[in-house]
């Protein structure tokens, strides 16, 4: 049996993502709610394996907590409680109403590079323009989850 | 798609995403989710 309750430790880490703005590492994980690091390591590749998190290959550390990216990327999102950086431009403009908070989401544009700043107030959308390319279609999203 | 209809879609998929029973989605809720937000050509069938 487990020493770690997989949901548990989901549940533990988005809580953290949510009130940080940081996705933690293992070290992290393991200073600040328990367990040693073969253990979470464990946990987080049965949970990785359900698309509940994706991991780095290499070290197994969380690399997308979907929609929260545990490096910068070129999507960030601002509340008045803390930053996050998104995955793409869909988990961008997912982070607001995750979160039920106002935000103002800042997204480069992959193709010139212009920086479009989108605003959230009161659970919905203020105006913004631009459009959202899907280059992979959602029976592919997981093949390569790092380019989709 | 225009980011309007991304934002909810997003809405959509991310629902439930912090609570302790997250469970994955099954194929049938992710065609629910596109077919509300207007995704119905091939592209998006699971």
């Amino acid at each position: 049996m487990s020493a770690i309750d997989d949901g548990e430790l989901r549940h533990w880490i988005y809580s953290r993502i949510v009130r940080t703005g940081s996705v933690p590492s293992i070290r992290d994980i393991s200073r600040e709610r328990g367990g040693t690091a073969v253990e979470i390591s464990d946990s987080l590749r049965r949970l990785g394996d359900i698309h509940a998190f994706a991991l780095v290959p290499e070290s197994g550390e969380i690399w997308m907590a979907h929609p929260f990216s545990a490096v910068p990327t070129p999507y960030r999102v601002n509340t008045p409680h803390a930053g996050y950086w998104a995955n793409c431009a869909w988990d961008a403009v997912a982070i607001p109403s995750l979160l039920g908070v106002d935000a103002s989401v800042e997204a480069r544009c992959p193709d010139c590079t212009e920086v479009l700043t989108l605003e959230f107030r009161g659970g919905e959308m203020k105006e913004g323009h631009g459009v959202v390319h899907f280059a992979i279609p959602p029976k592919q999203f997981w093949q390569n989850v790092g380019f989709t | 798609m225009p980011v309007r209809q991304c934002f909810e879609l997003g809405r959509l998929w991310y629902e439930g995403r912090l609570d302790i029973d997250w469970q994955p989605k099954t194929k049938e809720r992710m065609s629910s989710i596109f077919q509300q937000v207007g995704l119905t050509d091939d592209f998006w069938r699971v």
